[in-house]
């Protein structure tokens, strides 16, 4: 099944599966919408411990509201779950603002300066597809290694895997895992169409090399 | 063409252009906790609204109908509780009127009824036996009274500092269903 077909499916699918109150819906909308929601919301200028409130509000507040709010042949789900993410954004600034709450038509235009900016760049999708294709702890690895602003070392990472996985990693171990973890995702992305902006431009940098055979991540000769 | 490597702890590490992307992406934990309580809470809230559909409003203060919800349903009402940080539901205050208000307001409970049912939460929490005196003067087979006016008979005894915190009570839940549409 290709990408259009499994998000047409999608679509037909989850709202219907939300309106009877199936359990494993609500966690589908959760996995699916949760970073979209926080990462809009940050965009937007939200502090981040009010952009995950936020977007815990919106997890619940919109799955629930699928049930009576979302009409059965509305065109897309994603567009409407976007529509309402909108909305509690424009709330939260209201309510810092101490505007009065208004009432938004539910025929409100979003205009195209708002689609160019709650569009998430491509390469954001194509580096989650890629991690997920990862097995979870060299996904956490990469994450906890690469995703700070300060990145974490090895035997700080051993500690925290170990913590979370109830059993013991060795530095040496991670180092190659590691390594091998960061080939493959380095090799898939390469490959993805929606990266070739962002590699031509860090090749134009002269930061991207074009083959990953070659690249050593640190892994022992 | 040669990439520049950066060297840390001796070894090599990824291009900047990745790690960029994957700093990019990353989620904080936090953010994974409360959204799963919160889809969790979201699933309890649907079984319990289903399960209203069956049993409307009881004559019961607005704790113990949401509890008895929970229970018909099979549900536990304090992942509801934990989800949206509400530690006690019976009592009502304006701290946690805007809570228990979301939750009732989620469970599809009118806010009219909310706004009755709170303030007999509230007198419960005031004085319980002015609260179980409301039961026999507004239901049962010779009550006359309905429930609002008996409220506000019990509510004419209150201190002025528990008037304004009703007031505000109130206040707090017109305000939570304001922004249900």
């Amino acid at each position: 099944m290709d990408a259009d077909e499994d998000g047409q499916r999608f679509e037909r699918s989850l709202p219907e599966r939300l309106r009877v109150g199936e359990e494993s819906a609500f966690e589908e909308f959760r996995t699916r919408y949760s970073g979209s929601f926080y990462r809009y919301f940050v965009r937007r200028g939200l502090p981040e411990a009010d952009a995950i409130d936020l977007s815990a509000n919106c997890v619940a507040d919109i799955a629930l509201k699928v049930r009576d709010h979302f009409p059965a042949d509305h065109p897309s789900f994603e567009a409407w779950v976007n529509l309402l993410r909108q909305r509690a954004a424009l709330d939260w600034w209201r309510q810092q603002n101490r505007f009065p709450t208004v009432r938004l038509s539910p025929n409100i235009e979003t205009s195209q300066e708002e689609e160019e900016f709650e569009s998430e760049p491509v390469e954001f999708s194509a580096v989650r597809d890629a991690l997920d294709s990862l097995d979870a702890i060299d996904r956490d690895l990469l994450l906890l290694r690469h995703g700070g602003q300060v990145e974490e070392s090895f035997a700080e990472i051993a500690e925290d895997l170990s913590r979370r996985y109830g059993r013991e990693f060795k530095e040496s171990s991670l180092r190659q895992r590691h390594a091998r973890a960061l080939t493959k995702v380095e090799r898939r992305l390469r490959l993805d169409p929606r990266m070739a902006h962002v590699l031509k431009k860090a090749e134009g940098e002269g930061e991207a090399a074009p083959d990953t055979e070659n690249r050593n991540y640190g892994r022992t000769p | 063409m040669e990439e520049p490597r950066r060297e840390t702890e001796g070894q090599s590490e990824a291009p900047m252009w990745l790690k960029t992307l994957i700093s990019s992406v990353r989620l904080p934990a936090e953010l994974d906790r409360r959204c799963k309580l919160a889809s969790r809470a979201a699933f309890v809230i649907a079984k319990m609204r289903r399960e209203r559909t069956y049993h409307n409003i009881a004559d019961l203060p607005l704790d113990r109908y949401l509890r008895g919800l929970a229970e018909l349903a099979g549900v536990a009402l304090t992942e509801v509780q934990s989800a949206f940080s509400l530690p006690a539901l019976d009592s009502v205050t304006a701290v946690t009127a805007p809570i228990l208000a979301r939750i009732a307001r989620l469970v599809g409970i009118p806010g009219a009824d909310t706004e009755m049912y709170a303030r007999w939460t509230f007198l419960q929490g005031v004085d319980s036996d002015r609260s179980d005196a409301i039961l026999a003067l507004s239901r049962g087979p010779d009550a006359k009274v309905p429930l609002d006016i008996a409220l506000q008979t019990q509510e004419s005894a209150y201190s002025a500092d528990q008037a304004a915190e009703l007031a505000r009570v109130i206040k707090a839940i017109r305000h939570e269903y304001s922004r249900e549409a």
